[in-house]
């Protein structure tokens, strides 16, 4: 598919014009004559750049400038004015995302160098999305390629193992004395072999981001004991003294503990095994900050030279060939232990000298990561909350997923490919993300890992909704629900709760305006603040909804054909409840005094489609939603009816 | 009294060796299969105490297998140790989901092993 560059004129000579002048270049030119086409246009289909006459009747070039940022995926879309020269007031349009003005009669070499420069930037940009995708795609099969391979490699270490163990045991006959000694020593090398597979994998995971972290609180010193518990008997052999000391006043822990108990295994072997006979170990746990803990594991063993603790957290970077044989390690444990700290937003160090003993010390973040962006039900309507990303290709299913979603208050962005699924996820941070397996361009799981790669949506929690239940795969993924289709509405929404994600408040937002295009930015705008948008394009539609679905408050055009926002006004504050709802008007009307009057006793604010409308509309919006007392007939003394 | 029964499920024939071996070592009567197909024609005419099952299976994998088994009136009752070499955080919920009484992860330990299986023989079914 050709990219597309919208053209916006209201005159069809201008737009004949400017598409002759593009002819032969590699693109689609799309003609509209309105602003409010302008939108429609766009939420279609992104353009690569907008080319917008400034003045049009009805919605101007301005105003239609501000609509586009409104539009999903095509806030950034760069827009270039064009202008009879002197007439526009160029300072405003950049104010508004301009990136150039071009004064008519528009110079073809200018234009069409232009266009080529927008045009391949935005080509370059999807190569980018592109090329996320595929480099997903290589990391997925690597993860999978190593989770196969530690599953091919513990399968004969079983029986190698457990041969070892049998014979080395006596219950098949008695063994010589060597045979013991040599049995016991495939057994510890089998083991080595064994942790050296866990420890990889574990890398692998962790690289891919595919590490799972399930904070949780945690008792600390039960935790120190159990992982000491393992290690006791290597202790005693040695003739070590292990010593705890967790401060009483630490206060609440979070964290996950298969992680942390990994954190101090690594920490406290290391110690055993560079401890000589009689030596002393201590792990201790200290507060750092409100946000942090830092555990500490201190010996009096052999110490590290400074040159040498570099590298010590870096992979297969053992000090010494000699030391490696003599102390039995992997040469991972302490780079896998890095890598799990700083995962979780931790750091880890060490502090050591020759002869004098080391400390390992992890600082570990105190609370759960926050991985839990949902928006709890304690969340402020005014609040900017994060929308769901619905990424599903078939229209039906899109439909009924976006219907659930929306309908329940959440707010919420489609992509029907995976292009556009990771183009938005570079763009936007989401609370969740809604994921269909089966999509035309890419496999789903390389959309996740695609998404989970942007820098707002790494812990995003996923809510897989595919036609086959894939099991083997999905085990390697972190995914916090999967749906099998054909799913309901019910088991979209009780899926969401289940992954922490609650409607962002329960108020929906009724808009009376008979523009399409007005509409459209509204439902936008409200769904924005986290509020529903019940969209009524007349007075009459929009009374009728007013019945049976109540709205927190009333966005409100004057000027429609047919009834229009007085008459609206009127008939909504003659109904029993319709004094309560606080009603704000958005026109473009001059008002004569007599109706400025009316509006004052019967609206609770005018906001004025030529001021930065959306902001101001917001502000108005947040203030009647948050407080609803102040909302009613903006009567004062109240009471007055 | 004569000794308690235990179908080994595993495709990899050193493993089945091994578990053989163990178990009748531990005085059990033990019978192997190296697949799922294998497992069923087994069970036709052996009613074993408990099943011994890899989860990794070529064909039917052992999972489905389970599911058939605690499908099926005559081995509802009998209980299932899962064995896998995989070690991932959820798969036991998945294996005990499947209907698997117990969970191990291979490496196997061949002096523990036993330990468990006993214990799973000695639980009163419900």
């Amino acid at each position: 598919m050709k990219t597309s560059v919208l053209l916006v004129d209201d005159r069809e000579a201008n737009l004949d014009v400017l598409e002759a002048m593009l002819q032969g270049l590699e693109l689609e030119t799309v003609r509209v004559a309105s602003g409010a086409e302008a939108l429609i246009a766009a939420a279609e289909r992104e353009p690569a750049v907008v080319l917008l006459d400034v003045q049009m009747p009805g919605m101007d070039g301005f105003e239609t400038a501000k609509g586009l940022r409104r539009i999903e995926g095509c806030a950034h879309v760069p827009v270039i004015f064009v202008t009879a020269a002197g007439l526009a007031d160029e300072r405003y349009g950049y104010e508004l995302g301009a990136v150039d003005y071009l004064v008519k009669p528009v110079d073809i070499h200018a234009l069409r160098s232009k266009i080529a420069v927008f045009v391949s930037l935005f080509e370059q940009r999807q190569q980018v999305v592109q090329q996320a995708l595929e480099l997903a795609r290589a990391s997925r099969l690597k993860s999978e390629f190593l989770a196969n391979m530690s599953h091919e490699l513990r399968t004969p270490l079983n029986a190698i193992i457990g041969f070892a163990q049998l014979m080395h045991s006596g219950k098949v006959g008695a063994v010589s004395e060597s045979h013991h000694e040599y049995l016991g020593d495939i057994l510890t090398s089998s083991r080595h072999l064994a942790q050296l597979i866990n420890d990889v994998l574990d890398l692998a995971r962790v690289e891919s981001g595919k590490l799972e972290f399930r904070p949780e609180s945690v008792d600390l010193a039960a935790l120190i004991d159990e992982t000491l518990e393992v290690l006791r008997v290597s202790a005693s052999e040695k003739g070590l003294t292990v010593e705890v000391e967790i401060p009483k006043d630490l206060g609440q822990v979070q964290a996950d503990p298969t992680r942390l108990k990994q954190i101090l295994y690594n920490y406290l072997s290391n110690a055993l095994k560079f401890t000589s006979r009689g030596g002393h170990v201590a792990v201790r746990v200290l507060p750092d900050g409100s946000e942090s803990f830092r555990v500490e594991v201190k010996d009096d063993g052999i110490g590290i030279a400074a040159d040498d603790q570099k590298r010590l957290f870096q992979e297969f970077q053992q000090l010494d060939a000699g030391a490696a044989k003599k102390y039995q390690g992997t040469g991972l444990g302490l780079a896998l232990t890095r890598r799990i700290a700083e995962a979780q937003g931790g750091r880890v160090g060490v502090e050591s000298a020759t002869g004098q003993g080391s400390t390992f010390w992890a600082v570990l973040p105190r609370f759960a990561a926050p991985g839990d962006i949902g928006a709890g039900p304690s969340s402020r309507p005014g609040s900017n909350v994060r929308p769901i990303l619905v990424v599903e290709d078939d229209p039906h299913d899109r439909a009924l997923i976006l219907r659930a979603v929306e309908g329940a208050g959440y707010s919420v962005m489609a992509a029907a490919n995976a292009r556009s699924a990771v183009a938005l996820a570079q763009k936007n941070q989401f609370a969740a993300v809604m994921l269909d397996l089966l999509l035309p361009d890419a496999s789903g799981w390389d959309v996740l890992d695609a998404i989970r790669a942007t820098s707002g949506n790494a812990n995003v929690p996923v809510v897989v909704v595919s036609g086959a239940k894939d099991g083997s795969i999905g085990r390697a993924y972190r995914i916090d629900d999967f749906l099998v289709k054909p799913v309901e509405r019910t088991d979209l929404l009780s899926s969401l709760e289940r992954v922490g994600i609650h409607p962002p408040s329960g108020q929906s937002i009724l808009v009376v305006d008979d523009d399409e295009a007005m509409l459209r930015l509204m439902s936008a705008t409200v769904s924005g603040i986290g509020c529903r948008p019940i969209c009524a394009p007349n007075v009459e539609q929009g009374l009728e909804s007013l019945a049976e679905d109540p709205p927190s408050a009333i966005i409100l055009d004057l000027v429609m054909p047919g009834a229009n926002g007085f008459d609206f006004l009127e008939r909504l504050r003659s109904l029993p409840h319709g004094c309560d709802v606080p009603v704000i008007v958005w026109t473009s009307k001059d008002l004569s005094p007599d109706e400025q009057a009316l509006l004052r006793s019967s609206a609770s604010s005018v906001v004025r489609k030529e001021d930065d409308a959306t902001g101001r509309l917001l502000e108005e919006l947040a203030q009647v939603i948050d407080n609803p007392t102040r909302s009613a007939c903006f009567e004062e003394p109240a009471g007055g009816q | 009294m004569a000794s308690e029964r235990i179908l080994v499920v595993d495709d990899c024939a050193a493993n089945l060796k091994l578990a053989r071996v163990l178990l009748q070592l531990e005085g059990y009567d033990v019978r192997t299969a190296a697949d799922a197909e294998e497992a069923l024609e087994v069970l036709d005419g052996f009613e074993p105490r408990l099943v011994l099952m890899d989860l990794q299976l070529p064909g039917i994998d052992g999972l489905t297998l389970t599911r058939r088994l605690k499908a099926d009136e005559r081995f509802r009752d009998v209980p299932i140790l899962a064995v896998t070499a995989y070690a991932m955080k959820g798969d036991e919920e998945v294996a005990r989901a499947a209907g698997c009484n117990g969970y191990v992860t291979k490496p196997v330990d061949a002096l523990t092993l036993p330990g468990v299986i006993r214990a799973l023989l000695d639980q009163p079914h419900s």
